[in-house]
């Protein structure tokens, strides 16, 4: 009875830690304004490949110097795979153009729509879970010379 | 019966978060700045491998990246010492990585030669 309820304990414990991740998922319109139109280029300081949504982080030089530290949602890793990204498709370093909406509160937080290598001017989809999203050419007038 | 396995249930749950702990204090993605005794602070990026206990790294990873030539940790005071070649001048960091347990404040502060500069340094893992 005892090695039963412990057991009980341990797999309830178990479901809360598990829980932090499904509270990760939320749908856009919860989190972002589509109105907040974002268009910056940093470069990637870090990359979480977790479920249910990959995340990015950038510096950006805010102001002649002074930088920032903004975090991009993308979508799930396996929608991103599908979509031809891999792991390593952004690396620590990579100088990157973002497109994409604010966090409605305000922070430095995103939702990417696009990322665009600003080495090569590849633009990658990064898998937006807007629903009404339609890709433009702005990262190519935030100076991607093809 | 039934509650070995409900405890098996469970170890694999917490095992999940066990898996996110990573290795060696330095490893990863750093930030920060070179603050010179005169002149204007310079940004400065590092990414630090650990591969079984040997660390290597790279200054600014990306299109201009400079590989370090040493980067080496002394586990009992934690202190990290980065050496590399930039065009510049010979770059030594020097400093303490303080609040290891910490995943979003971690710091790696010293001091820092670099040709004939020299100056202060913090950095924080990204």
């Amino acid at each position: 009875m005892n090695t039963k309820v412990i057991a009980i304990a341990a797999l309830g414990t178990a479901g809360l830690l598990a829980s932090v991740q499904a509270l990760a998922h939320h749908s856009f319109a919860a989190e972002f304004d589509a109105d907040k139109k974002l268009a910056m280029t940093g470069v990637v300081t870090k990359v979480e490949w977790t479920n249910p949504h990959v995340y990015f982080f950038i510096e950006v030089d805010a102001d002649g110097g002074k930088f920032e530290e903004w975090a991009f949602e993308m979508g799930s890793p396996n929608g991103l795979m599908r979509r031809g990204w891999t792991r390593d498709t952004l690396e620590v370093g990579t100088e990157v153009i973002i497109n994409g909406t604010q966090a409605r509160d305000g922070s430095n937080k995103g939702n990417a729509q696009t990322v665009t290598l600003a080495e090569n001017c590849q633009r990658l989809f990064a898998g937006t879970s807007q629903r009404d999203f339609v890709e433009d050419d702005s990262a190519k007038s935030e100076g991607c010379k093809p | 019966m039934f509650a070995r396995f409900l405890m098996f249930l469970a170890c694999l749950g917490l095992s999940a978060a066990l898996m996110a702990q990573t290795g060696h204090p330095a490893k990863g993605s750093w930030s920060g700045d070179l603050k010179p005794a005169s002149g204007e602070s310079a940004r400065i990026r590092l990414l630090i491998d650990d591969q079984n206990g040997d660390l290597s790294g790279k200054i600014n990873p990306g299109r201009n990246a400079i590989d370090m030539s040493k980067v080496e940790l002394d586990a009992a005071k934690m202190t990290l010492t980065i050496q590399a070649t930039t065009p510049e001048g010979a770059l030594v960091l020097t400093g303490t990585l303080s609040n290891l347990g910490s995943w979003s404040n971690r710091k790696y502060i010293g001091t820092y030669t670099q040709g004939s500069a020299k100056g202060n340094f913090e950095i924080t893992l990204n």
